[in-house]
């Protein structure tokens, strides 16, 4: 009963221990947290179950990460993204137009903050 | 000298003159002749023999009473010596022009041959044939004389009586034979003549063809002689300047100036000759010109008799010759103008420029050379360039000057040079062989560039250029710094909010260490790429500088999805500077990549060709560079990138770096299938 209330929340990047960081913090926030370092799997996590949520880092070894947001909001136009990277920056164009273009919810720079985190995830997840 | 001194020297003895005066009296013609050959010298019948001698024949025929007379002389010019009429009397005209009578044959033929007088009837030495011609010829009586003088036949005197004549008396032999005597004075004289005008015409000649300026001076100074040379190049006239003194003829400054007049006094007293010098003269309205002159004694012509001993031949004239030398002078002074424009131009060289002989020994060493040297022309003369050299480079300059002496030329080769303080001088040297006008290797110059200032602003260029790559690898840099400032920032969040979560503590505080040493590793390479280097070569694993500046560049690769494949195999160490081949390697990855925007492959390849060179390739798969782009690609500022991207230094510099290594790089490149750099580093030291 309470697992099927946890809204899922998919974490896809490159680095390990980015993906440890981020389980750890929505896990304690009371998510169901799945995590991936490459695209192509987490598209094949997409396609089995929905998620709610899923953070996406701009810059995976096998797809550009702006490409697979296309592709999830293709695939899966329910499920909220949030773009993380440590390239680009807040106001960066390419940033702001995924934004204007409703590719993804919100955006997250690293280093970044837990509440900062907790907050663009029940803000996306409020939004499906 | 002429035909009357002959004549003086042979008077007639005083018997002769009085048997003489007794005969002149029995007849006028005999009369006649007597005065002739009692006057010596006078000329009698005119000046030469040829007006002379016809008129005495006439004479001896009517004092003789012969019915023929002829003057017979020997013609030297033919082989066979023959005997030609040059007078007659009592001949016919066809006779006298015909006549040719060969040394041997008939009555003067024979009178030549035996140089003996011939008196027919009554002399004792007629051959028989002789006797025989004489009655063929119907002659009564035969007188025949050889012309003699200093002991050459010149002639015969031939004389004949026809019908009843009484024969010649031995006076009459006697008296024809005083005047073939005289005859044969006067001829020789004429010969001696005639052979001194030639000789005085050969040497006036010879005087006024000689492109030298000749005047002879006697002892009061006065010109005695002057040749047409001197004549036309002091505008003067014969008339003005013979017998002149040479005060009037030279202008007074060049006497003084070059005292002439005490010189040929001199010349006069010692009898030596005097080599002068070089005077200049200026004849009214011509240009000034510049003559050698020197003062040559002439010797009066030595006595017949021995000099008394102990007695000094007498200078009768000095002669001045004088030639005309302004041309070569200012030619000379041409050559002196470009030897000093040339010095001028070697000594104001920035340059080294130094000659050598074919040993390497230095014979000149330009200002340039002292001033970067430090070292003075003298203190390096014949010393050999080699040992001037830094001491692990003498090797080079060793085969760089036997290349030379091979007649090779050597260009742009780097060797340090010592200073005289120790230091070295990085040199880039140019030289080549000097050749004789037989082609023969004579010496060698070198010019040398000092590479000081250069390297200075190579070294500050690759700086910037070096800055400016660190911009561009800022986004990969920060993409790789982010990750574990985030991983750090993440963790130490969640052990404050959990502080308690033994598992959650453990775990974080393992990735904050582990975050902590990968970023501080990235600081460390980006700290080593940053720093300017110190130039300075060591013994350099290629290797490990590969490795190196690939982990600096992984992030940039991998952000800009580009896949790597390196090949690596095992490298001899060389002598390089670490820090500038890894400047050259980044930039060639950073160009690879930037030519693959979309992504591709970059291919690292470094393999060793035997001891010689290493060599380290540079492959990617991007868009390529134009044919037309290619030569131009080292070119310092050529760039394809829009402005502010890229700052065209980038090859220029890798470029530079290569070529300080005696290294070359090359490119190989396919539009739309990418391009392959080669830096090829020789392993020698």
């Amino acid at each position: 009963m309470i697992e099927k209330s946890l809204p899922r929340i998919l974490v896809v990047d490159d680095e390990p221990d980015v993906c440890w960081a981020l389980e750890n913090i929505l896990c304690l926030a009371g998510y169901a947290v799945t995590t991936t370092t490459l695209g192509a799997e987490a598209l094949e996590l997409l396609a089995r179950q929905p998620y709610a949520v899923a953070f996406v880092d701009a810059k995976l070894p096998d797809l550009d990460g702006l490409e697979l947001v296309a592709m999830i909001r293709q695939q899966s136009p329910h499920t909220a993204v949030v773009l993380i990277s440590g390239y680009y920056y807040r106001e960066d164009p390419i940033v702001m137009e995924g934004l204007a273009k409703n590719l993804y919810v919100g955006f997250l720079s690293k280093p970044f903050r837990l509440s900062e985190v907790r907050s663009m995830a029940s803000r996306a997840a409020s939004r499906t | 000298m002429n035909a009357h001194l002959v004549f003086e020297n042979n008077p007639l003895q005083p018997a002769q003159v009085s048997l003489l005066a007794q005969v002149s009296l029995a007849c006028p013609h005999t009369h006649k002749l007597i005065s002739w050959l009692m006057e010596s010298g006078k000329d009698l019948y005119g000046p030469n023999a040829d007006n002379v001698l016809p008129h005495i024949l006439e004479e001896v025929a009517q004092a003789t009473q012969s019915s023929r007379a002829s003057l017979m002389l020997l013609d030297k010019a033919k082989a066979e010596r023959v005997l030609v009429i040059k007078a007659a009397v009592g001949f016919p005209a066809e006779v006298v022009i015909d006549t040719r009578v060969k040394v041997g044959e008939g009555i003067a033929g024979w009178v030549v041959r035996e140089r003996s007088p011939l008196l027919w009837p009554g002399g004792t030495n007629i051959p028989p044939e002789l006797r025989e011609m004489i009655a063929r010829e119907g002659f009564t009586a035969a007188l025949c004389v050889a012309l003699e003088a200093e002991g050459d036949v010149l002639g015969v005197l031939d004389l004949a009586r026809l019908g009843d004549a009484p024969p010649f008396t031995s006076r009459d032999l006697w008296l024809v034979s005083l005047i073939a005597d005289r005859m044969a004075w006067v001829l020789q004289g004429e010969r001696l003549k005639s052979r001194l005008e030639g000789l005085e015409s050969f040497v006036t000649r010879i005087l006024e063809s000689i492109p030298s300026s000749l005047i002879v001076i006697d002892r009061s100074l006065r010109i005695v002689s002057a040749n047409c040379n001197f004549l036309v190049k002091g505008r003067r006239e014969a008339r003005t300047t013979m017998g002149r003194k040479i005060e009037k003829v030279f202008p007074q400054v060049l006497l003084e100036y070059t005292h002439l007049d005490q010189k040929v006094r001199e010349v006069f007293r010692t009898g030596q000759s005097t080599e002068g010098g070089k005077l200049a003269y200026r004849a009214p309205g011509l240009p000034g010109r510049i003559y050698y002159y020197r003062l040559i004694p002439l010797y009066l012509p030595p006595p017949p008799f021995p000099a008394k001993r102990g007695k000094r031949e007498e200078v009768e004239n000095v002669m001045l010759l004088m030639d005309d030398i302004t041309e070569r002078e200012q030619l000379g002074e041409e050559v002196r103008r470009a030897e000093r424009h040339l010095i001028s131009v070697v000594e104001c060289a920035n340059d080294l420029v130094i000659s050598m002989d074919t040993d390497g020994h230095i014979v000149t060493w330009n200002r340039a050379a002292e001033s970067i040297s430090g070292l003075k022309t003298e203190q390096v003369k014949g010393q050999s360039l080699l040992s001037l050299c830094a001491a692990g480079q003498q090797p080079m300059m060793a085969e760089m000057l036997r290349r030379l002496a091979r007649g090779e030329s050597v260009q742009n080769t780097e060797v340090n040079l010592l200073t005289a303080s120790g230091q070295e001088v990085p040199i880039a040297w140019n030289c080549s062989p000097m050749r004789d006008d037989a082609s023969k290797v004579a010496g060698i110059v070198v010019v040398g560039r000092d590479l000081t200032e250069r390297r200075r602003l190579e070294a500050q260029l690759s700086h910037s250029a070096k800055m400016a790559s660190l911009g561009v690898m800022a986004g990969g840099i920060a993409h790789e710094l982010r990750n574990p400032l985030g991983i750090i920032s993440a963790s130490a969040q969640l052990l404050l909010e959990r502080p308690a979560g033994a598992r959650l503590r453990s775990q974080g505080l393992e990735k904050i260490y582990a975050a902590t040493q990968r970023a501080s590793l990235i600081i460390e390479n980006l700290l080593k790429f940053a720093r300017p280097q110190d130039g300075r070569k060591k013994e350099t694993d290629v290797h490990a500088v590969l490795e190196e500046t690939l982990v600096l560049l992984t992030p940039q690769i991998t952000l800009q999805k580009v896949t790597l494949k390196k090949a690596f195999q095992q490298l001899p160490q060389i002598c390089a500077n670490p820090e500038l081949l890894q400047q050259v390697f980044t930039n060639l990855i950073l160009n690879a990549c930037n030519a693959m925007p979309q992504g591709g492959t970059l291919t690292v390849t470094a393999q060793a060709s035997g001891q010689e060179e290493i060599l380290v390739r540079f492959g990617d798969t991007g868009h390529g560079i134009p044919q037309e782009h290619l030569p131009m690609i080292f070119d310092p500022f050529f760039t394809t990138m829009p402005v502010g991207k890229g700052t065209g230094l980038g090859l220029s510099i890798c470029y530079s770096i290569i070529s300080q290594h005696q290294g070359t790089i090359e490119v190989e490149s396919q539009v739309g299938q990418g391009s392959t750099f080669t830096v090829r580093l020789p392993c020698k030291r």
